[in-house]
């Protein structure tokens, strides 16, 4: 299988905050989500892999090339929405393609207006003037229109309203049709991801916990609503946190079917991604 | 590269009404002081500021993180600020001696010649490139806002330096400067370019050295 991103054991210390260990491999068409709470390592890794930050130790490669020595070669083929990254507030959107196109050889001037149309951006307004939503629109637009093989987003849906934010997934999904093509985003709001990802890597305190076929979370993991005592039945090896409460317990479980033919008497209910964010964060093994 | 001049220009095209107007201030004072070289001095001086405009802008935005997942190298980012600012004097020259030109023939002015006009272009531009080559890396290392603070020592620094030497030099050493003033001339501009290039290295090996 190809794989767009290949992240392999990347280290990253800063004071008070480290990346330990980080390794994920992103293959090509499909989208892949990073899950993670605030602070947790989602913009670090994501800084890596773009090269604008120096690792202390790990390789990433993106696009089969190692992103420090061809990083400009590689960027030449991603497009990239990140967190607090945008133009002047004073340029319109039809003068960011004068520059644009001189820095990307394949930029599409008639694919930029014609993306610039359908998402309705204004083209001829300062975008001071912009909401939140059409800024991040521009964002996506600009990140598309020099044909890219990869897109990288940083909270990219988080200021969009639910119309918006569906009409972006849906040209995400649009755009991995073609199998050289993915998408990696991070998110904080697991729903958005929930509906189109493909791939779901969580990451918790700098460190990654869980990568793996969204489906085959969503199928293969189960929460479990039991009596404190009733913990205990419960093989270790399946458990991936506790809720614990005074009366009852909440068990988060990496097998449901193994375990439903162990316990037939347990409820096992299916989960959301969030659950599984939450169960590492706030929940105790 | 060319691409982060055009977007330059862009970005910063919105001040062109109020520099023009700027000028004709400057250009009327300039009448009332009689005196050329005001105007070509604050012409110069204010036409300079620009690049720190515009990398105040640049952080403001976001753009120098936005530029960095884009294929440009980091090189390039430098190169196309250094390239700026030689843009930026060389306008303020342009402008200064069009307006020269312009008001000698309407009005003489007792320091209005061609000849003294270009003996203080050149001192001028030796002084701007010099403060240039020490704040361009100083940008690139602690951001606009920190070097704002510091900007206006930088700029007296060398001000005062220069001054302050000849101030109290012998006059027979002065007298020889004066004699020779064309090779001194010449030496003091090869010197400031030569600076400059220096100072475009160091920000090179600083930008390269900066996590986003």
């Amino acid at each position: 299988m190809e794989y767009l991103i290949e992240v392999e054991n990347l280290n990253k210390t800063y004071p008070g905050f480290s990346l330990k260990d980080v390794s994920f491999k992103v293959p090509g068409g499909c989208i892949m989500g990073l899950i993670g709470e605030n602070g947790a390592g989602k913009s670090t890794t994501i800084k890596a892999i773009l090269d604008l930050i120096h690792t202390d130790g790990g390789k990433i490669r993106v696009l089969s090339k190692d992103v420090r020595k061809k990083g400009k070669e590689i960027r030449e083929d991603i497009g990239v929405v990140l967190d607090g990254a945008s133009f002047h507030e004073t340029l319109r959107a039809r003068e960011i393609s004068k520059f644009m196109g001189k820095i990307y050889q394949n930029w599409d001037e008639k694919y930029y207006q014609r993306l610039l149309k359908t998402f309705g951006v204004p083209g001829n307004k300062p975008i001071k003037n912009f909401s939140t939503g059409m800024k991040m629109k521009l964002m996506i637009v600009a990140a598309m229109a020099h044909h890219p093989n990869l897109l990288i987003l940083d909270e990219a849906t988080s200021g969009l309203d639910p119309v918006v934010r569906d009409e972006i997934l849906d040209m995400f999904q649009e755009f991995i049709q073609d199998e050289e093509h993915s998408v990696l985003i991070s998110s904080h709001i697991t729903s958005d991801l929930e509906k189109v990802a493909d791939y779901i890597t969580f990451i918790h305190k700098g460190e990654i916990f869980l990568s793996e076929e969204k489906d085959r979370i969503m199928e293969e993991y189960g929460i479990v609503r039991c009596r404190p005592e009733n913990v205990d039945v419960i093989d270790e090896k399946m458990i991936v946190g506790i809720s614990r409460g005074t009366y009852s317990c909440d068990v988060l479980v990496n097998q449901r079917e193994k375990l439903k033919q162990q316990h037939p008497d347990f409820m096992i209910n299916r989960i959301k991604l969030e659950d599984v964010l939450l169960f590492k964060v706030k929940g105790d093994k | 590269m060319s691409g982060l001049l055009v977007k330059e220009y862009y970005t910063l095209r919105r001040y062109l009404k109020q520099y023009i107007l700027l000028f004709i201030f400057f250009g009327v004072l300039s009448v009332y002081l009689d005196s050329a070289i005001y105007f070509q001095a604050m012409v110069t001086m204010s036409m300079c500021m620009l690049v720190f405009t515009g990398m105040s802008y640049d952080s403001t935005a976001g753009w120098d993180k936005y530029v960095m997942t884009m294929p440009v190298s980091r090189k390039d980012v430098v190169l196309s600020k250094y390239v700026s600012c030689v843009i930026y004097a060389a306008s303020a020259i342009v402008v200064s001696t069009v307006f020269s030109i312009i008001i000698n023939r309407i009005h003489p002015m007792e320091d209005g010649g061609l000849m003294l006009m270009t003996t203080v272009a050149a001192t001028l531009l030796c002084l701007i490139f010099i403060i240039y080559s020490i704040l361009l890396p100083m940008i690139f290392k602690l951001g606009v806002e920190k070097t704002r603070i510091l900007m206006i020592a930088v700029i007296m620094i060398p001000v005062f330096a220069i001054l302050g030497t000849a101030e109290y030099m012998p006059e027979s050493v002065l007298d020889f400067i004066e004699q020779h003033a064309a090779i001194f001339g010449a030496a003091g501009v090869i010197m400031s370019v030569l600076i400059y290039f220096i100072s475009y290295f160091i920000s090179v090996s600083i930008f390269s050295k900066k996590e986003f």
